[in-house]
């Protein structure tokens, strides 16, 4: 069969996309081949079948943290300034102000604080870090906010649907630097609650990426990592 | 989780940088894993990583949700990305016995983050299960090339068996992967 024909014939495709999707093609061959899947979408489609067949092979593989250098260089190379994500580490008022814009990017959710942060009177505190946790469905679901002097965490559950009678929700600060998930303590169901934060809870929230949600099972011992599903989940910005 | 990495991926395609920092920081520990398990040395996983991200950002508009999800379509931009790498490396030169020299690797946090936990559930499922019903030296053939990156080859001098044979096992196990599937 000449070669251009060849590669029309299905089980041919099925073949070489398998063996494209699986890396054992030699280097001529895969560059062959990459030409002809370029142009020819039943090729496409074939490889994306087997790339689909195989995804759970690569699920397996354990998970590494990538040094944060390649954040930084990557932000570098898309133009992206490091200060307007959370991944940078110290953060000024400056940095702050960036980070709010870029969290001001999401707009459903950057509507909602900035509302609220509106409606707040003129005379309550400022608070120091502010999270807005945002459940499966996208709408601004959970605001936390902590203030110093005294520490205090208050949680307004805006739109949270209570959890299973047997579960509890769990609130847990995510470590911007370790990635390591603390426990922040159990969520009452009032639609806003208030309390005082320990030294200790204080830098966990300080040091935070994200605060996230999980629901727990009820029974037993509180886990001190989490075990259920996450529910919400948002940056932690410091906004003083 | 695929419906979060969709949202986010289509607001990458908008250019939001917020959301693009947010995908990098749920998935980039499973993407390098499985860089680095191809590549084995941490500078080279480091720059397809970067590379892989690059094309994310900029091919996320590309991406179309009915043609498979956003995981897998991600992590076949990485494997892709390290698989030419390889290439150009002259892999059939390489040496098996470099295999282990990630080894002492921490494993990250991000293995008790329950959201990465969560991406491990939406590919399970139908696949996971037709995985497991494959002969334990298909799967482990077929796994052991998909993650090292090794030729036929590399393999049947690993196991000690004529290359004609383990290309026979990976075919077969590929061949009742895909009908299992198709059942």
């Amino acid at each position: 069969m000449p070669g251009a024909v060849r590669y029309q014939d299905p089980q041919v495709q099925e073949r070489l996309a398998r063996e494209y999707v699986l890396g054992t093609m030699s280097v001529a061959v895969r560059r062959r081949f990459q030409r002809l899947l370029s142009a020819d979408s039943g090729l496409q489609r074939q490889v994306q079948h087997w790339e689909q067949h195989l995804q759970p092979l690569a699920d397996q593989l354990p998970a590494l943290t990538p040094p944060r250098a390649v954040w930084r260089a990557l932000a570098q190379r898309l133009g992206h300034s490091p200060q307007d994500v959370a991944q940078k580490a110290g953060r000024g008022w400056l940095g702050s102000l960036r980070l709010w814009r870029g969290l001001t990017a999401i707009a459903g959710t950057a509507a909602f604080a900035l509302a609220w942060l509106l409606v707040q009177t003129p005379e309550a505190r400022p608070p120091s870090y502010l999270a807005v946790l945002e459940g499966g469905e996208s709408a601004a679901s959970i605001v936390a906010t902590a203030h110093k002097e005294p520490w205090q965490l208050t949680l307004e559950l805006v739109k949270a649907p209570p959890p299973a009678s047997d579960s509890s929700l769990h609130l847990w600060a995510v470590s911007a630097d370790t990635g390591k998930i603390q426990s922040l303590g159990v969520l009452g169901t009032d639609a806003k609650q208030q309390r005082a934060l320990s030294g200790a809870e204080w830098l966990l929230i300080k040091g935070a990426r994200s605060l996230i949600v999980t629901e727990e099972a009820k029974s037993g011992v509180p886990p001190n990592q989490p075990v259920g599903p996450v529910r919400y989940r948002g940056l932690c910005v410091q906004l003083g | 989780m695929n419906e979060q990495l969709r949202d986010l991926l289509s607001r990458c395609a908008l250019g939001d940088r917020g959301a693009f920092a947010h995908l990098y920081e749920l998935i980039s520990p499973k993407l390098y894993g499985v860089a680095l398990r191809l590549l084995k040395q941490r500078p080279h996983a480091d720059d397809v990583l970067q590379e892989a991200f690059t094309r994310i950002w900029y091919r996320a508009g590309s991406y179309q949700s009915d043609l498979g999800n956003p995981m897998t379509w991600m992590t076949a931009i990485v494997r892709n990305h390290a698989l030419d790498v390889l290439a150009a490396q002259g892999r059939h030169e390489r040496l098996l016995d470099r295999d282990a020299d990630y080894g002492d690797i921490e494993i990250a946090e991000a293995d008790n983050d329950p959201e990465a936990d969560t991406l491990l559930c939406d590919a399970a499922g139908r696949l996971g299960i037709c995985l497991e019903q494959l002969r334990d030296q298909h799967r482990q053939c077929i796994a052991m090339i998909y993650w090292d990156g090794i030729t036929y080859q590399q393999l049947a001098d690993k196991l000690k068996k004529p290359t004609g044979t383990v290309k026979v096992w990976v075919r077969r196990g590929l061949e009742k992967l895909r009908q299992c599937l198709e059942q």
